[in-house]
């Protein structure tokens, strides 16, 4: 199937779903795809009924209304679909969207295209990170919303920032004993004081938030400032956990380690712009220190260094659920303008209650960031053999030999030791070994760069190639 | 990086070429700074397959200059003291034609001459070379049973470790954007983190070598082309002996008659088990990475038509970089007229297998301002091209283009 339309926009999350919906209003025609099965993304992950109870909440009053939107609306909805690639048909002059469906291939073509592909779990290197049992605060969600599976009975939460709360809560309602929450940060109160205008407005977020303290609190579980998790053993999975007080550099304080019996560590520390598209299609780049990454550089309307190519939420930098509604409220906004569906008389621009509110929510994101930093010195918890690449099985090692041949960037380091090149790309091992090399220099995390990114980003036969495009053939 | 650092040699580009210029420069105890704009292997050497192939050189000129080089790998390793996965392997070229047969039949006589085996093999003793092959419906074969592939990435890095112990200055993501000449003679290079003072510059720049020429005046006649590769996962389908390809192309068309990828069937298994798949070429003098949206489909149904099998391997990654070639199907490596100190040493056909000699040739250069290995005349920046070489020849207009991926 080969199909054109006005706008595609890749990802249903909060930003992706407001601004098809956005879009839609103004009269352009939209297509809005997603690799998983109902929309909502990571944020709105649709609770199975039985978990129906807490339903009344901010978050969910919020998706509800958005679902109800996207329905009645005119956008085209493509679920369980894997955009692979992003290429530009100089012959169209338009932007080409390679799908991968169940049972289809097919791809769609359009002069703009709104990336909204949101975050992922940021996970840090440790001795055992990477036995069963051990997942990320996403994977653990997952397991509990999409599959009603519990991932442990006595299980031991570890990492930096507000998400971890949320899988505690989730935990302890589906009836596993939380152990205790443990957040890296040790300085968070102080942090947060400054920070407290930030935090002005933000009702719906805290009543959410203190939702998953009441949850916890009842369930009496100790939540530990300025520590971590240091090591996880076990056979065949995890069954012990070592855990430490952290300094404010984040080297773990002799004397303070505690060993504990779990059979589940749940790990996340913060959350990593999904980024692959825009490195991909060779998007202009920035470093945000918030992050440690290399984010896309973005104008105004949001839109990269690519004509019509534009990024709204997470994917283009830490910020939350309303920011990318914010943001994705503008750019549909102005991709409407753009197209030629908003007249002159309506002449384009951005409301000041949409300054007000983009203003507002950034300040949030801003103090997220500043407040949940992880200290470098949880990105040396790594030993000799401790697994680095987990697709190409790299140790650190082998890491550090990279390094003494002189590699100065994640590219020479990949290059050398195949870290990055399975089939992940990097998405967990490159914001690892970026850190790594960084520290082993002495120099700025951002003069490690970041890893290419080429299509296909998810895996793909050769048949599925095949099927996907049938250009004419001569010769 | 000092605002003004000095040094003997400044080598600008780290492909495999500059990292061997860097490790034979070094060694002989020069002061060296090696600048690249991104990371070590950013253009061609790092999209590569790493095939020390001797059975496609330039056949008027370059058999020395090949030979030599390729004898240089039987020693490489011990002497970079780092594996490279170097091994010995044979390539075999299918050819669906006659007249295929007609265009390689001058190289079969050649070759095996200068101590290259190169021979045709009819369509029945071809599975005896290759079981996994039909012969069916082929005219033959070419059969080339003494070549090499190592991996291109270590290599490089086999080169620049060396160079490293040795004293190199690595300046990676350091964009060169001027030279630097007083009164005829080259006093260093400007780059996006500020001035390198040095005698002398080398450019092994590949692609970006007539951009850079241009800053300067010269037009060198070195033309690019993207090529495109792709490689699969672990695939125990399918076992290969040889690196297999076809004489056979295809044109796919991606905008109007002059745009077109022009893709033949290569395909190579690594010690890993994976398959590299290639090559699509795109040509036009663009110096981007992005790959099109025909290369991965082209790439596909040639790889397929040869092994059906292949349909059920999945693809990891897709990628292109631009290459290179000149008309008469030499590499450009010598001193520049008019600018003292500048030498040239770009557009080897096949990089990898001249690596080796490449620094030999530029040390030689710089320590006695002449190569005595062989006889790098032919090779001058300044020739006048004549097209020799009809195989590197792109025309624009579909079907004159002939490739040979020998």
């Amino acid at each position: 199937m080969n199909t054109k339309t006005e706008l595609v926009v890749i990802g249903a999350g909060p930003g992706g779903i407001q601004a098809a919906v956005t879009a839609a209003k103004f009269g352009v025609d939209v297509t809005l795809i997603d690799s998983s099965f109902v929309p909502g993304g990571q944020y709105y992950k649709q609770l199975p009924k039985e978990f129906l109870k807490d339903n009344k909440n901010h978050l969910h009053k919020k998706a509800e209304f958005l679902f109800t939107e996207l329905k009645r609306s005119s956008v085209h909805v493509f679920m369980n679909s894997v955009a692979w690639g992003i290429f530009h048909n100089p012959k169209s002059g338009l932007w080409q969207v390679k799908l991968q469906c169940n049972n289809c291939s097919s791809q769609i073509e359009a002069p703009i295209i709104i990336i909204a592909t949101g975050a992922y779990d940021r996970s840090i290197a440790f001795p055992g990170w990477n036995l069963p049992g051990v997942m990320t605060a996403g994977a653990a969600q997952t397991m509990i919303k999409n599959q009603g599976i519990l991932p442990g009975k006595r299980a031991l939460l570890s990492g930096s920032g507000p998400l971890q709360l949320a899988a505690a809560a989730n935990l302890v309602d589906a009836g596993a004993e939380v152990i205790a929450v443990l957040e890296c940060g040790s300085r968070l109160l102080r942090k947060g004081i400054s920070h407290i205008p930030a935090v002005w407005g933000q009702w719906g977020r805290m009543h959410e938030g203190l939702g998953y303290a009441g949850t916890l609190v009842k369930a009496k579980v100790p939540y530990k400032l300025g520590w971590s998790v240091i090591k996880a053993m076990g056979n065949e999975k995890v069954e012990e956990v070592v855990i430490a007080k952290v300094d404010e550099i984040g080297k773990p304080i002799k004397g303070s380690i505690q060993t504990h019996d779990v059979d589940a560590l749940i790990v996340g520390y913060g959350l990593t712009p999904s980024t692959e598209f825009f490195r991909l299609l060779n998007c202009e780049m920035k470093f945000s220190p918030s992050e440690g990454i290399y984010i896309p550089d973005r104008n105004e309307y949001f839109e990269t260094s690519l004509p019509g190519i534009f990024a709204v939420g997470d994917c283009a930098g830490i910020g939350g659920a309303e920011l990318a509604m914010v943001e994705a409220k503008i750019t549909a906004k102005r991709i409407a303008w753009k197209l030629g569906h908003v007249s002159n008389d309506q002449s384009f621009k951005i409301e000041s209650s949409e300054i007000r509110a983009l203003k507002k929510e950034q300040r949030f994101a801003k103090m997220l960031g500043q407040v949940f930093t992880i200290p470098q010195g949880l990105f040396k918890l790594a030993e000799e053999d401790t697994i680095i690449c987990r697709c190409e099985q790299v140790t650190l090692s082998e890491v550090n030999k990279a390094i003494s041949y002189g590699a100065q960037s994640v590219t020479d380091i990949k290059t050398i030791t195949r870290s990055g090149m399975g089939n992940c790309q990097g998405r967990t091992c490159g914001t690892i070994l970026a850190q790594i090399l960084a520290a082993e220099l002495g120099k700025p995390v951002e003069t490690s760069q970041f890893l290419n990114i080429r299509p296909p980003v998810h895996p793909l036969l050769i048949e599925q190639i095949e099927e996907n495009a049938q250009p004419e053939v001569t010769g | 990086m000092k605002k003004s650092a000095t040094y003997d040699v400044i080598i600008v580009g780290a492909g495999v070429v500059g990292c061997s210029i860097a490790y034979h420069l070094t060694k002989a105890g020069y002061h060296v700074a090696l600048v690249e704009q991104k990371h070590v292997g950013t253009g061609a050497s790092g999209a590569n397959f790493g095939m020390v192939q001797s059975n496609d050189v330039e056949i008027k000129h370059s058999i020395p200059m090949v030979l030599t080089s390729y004898s240089r790998f039987d020693t490489l390793e011990d002497e970079l003291e780092m594996s490279v996965e170097f091994r010995r392997t044979a390539s075999l070229r299918l050819l669906s034609s006659e007249s295929q047969w007609e265009n390689s039949k001058e190289r079969s006589v050649i070759l095996p001459k200068a101590g290259i085996p190169y021979e045709y093999v009819p369509p029945e003793r071809i599975p005896e070379l290759e079981p996994e092959v039909d012969p069916r419906g082929l005219f033959g074969a070419t059969y080339a049973s003494y070549q090499g592939q190592v991996n291109p990435l270590l290599l490089m890095w086999a080169y620049l470790r060396k160079a490293n112990q040795q004293g190199l200055d690595l300046l990676t993501y350091t964009e060169v954007t001027g030279f630097i000449i007083h009164n005829g003679a080259i006093k260093g290079v400007k780059t996006s983190k500020g001035d390198l003072v040095g005698g002398m510059v080398v450019l092994a720049t590949a692609a970006w070598t007539r951009r850079l020429g241009k800053l300067i005046g010269y037009d060198w006649n070195i033309h690019t082309f993207r090529a495109s590769a792709m490689v699969t996962e672990h695939f125990p389908g399918l076992k290969l002996r040889n690196i297999v390809t076809s004489a056979d192309h295809i044109e796919t068309e991606i905008n109007g008659p002059d745009d077109a990828e022009l893709t033949v069937m290569a395909l190579t298994q690594t010690p890993e088990g994976n398959f590299l798949i290639a090559q699509a070429d795109r040509p036009g003098e663009v110096l981007d990475s992005v790959i099109s949206h025909i290369a991965p489909y082209a790439m596909s149904i040639m790889a397929t038509q040869f092994f059906p099998v292949l349909r059920k391997a999945r693809i990891l990654r897709t990628w292109t970089a631009p290459t290179t070639y000149t008309e008469d199907g030499m590499p450009l490596i010598g001193f520049v007229n008019d600018v003292r100190g500048l030498i040239l040493a770009a557009s080897f056909r096949s990089a990898i297998v001249n690596s080796p000699i490449a620094g030999e040739i530029v040390t030689q250069l710089i320590d006695q301002g002449y190569c005595d290995i062989i006889d790098i005349k032919p090779f001058s920046p300044q020739r006048k091209m004549e097209q020799a070489d009809a195989v590197y020849k792109v025309k624009t207009s579909q079907s004159s283009t002939e490739k040979n991926l020998d």
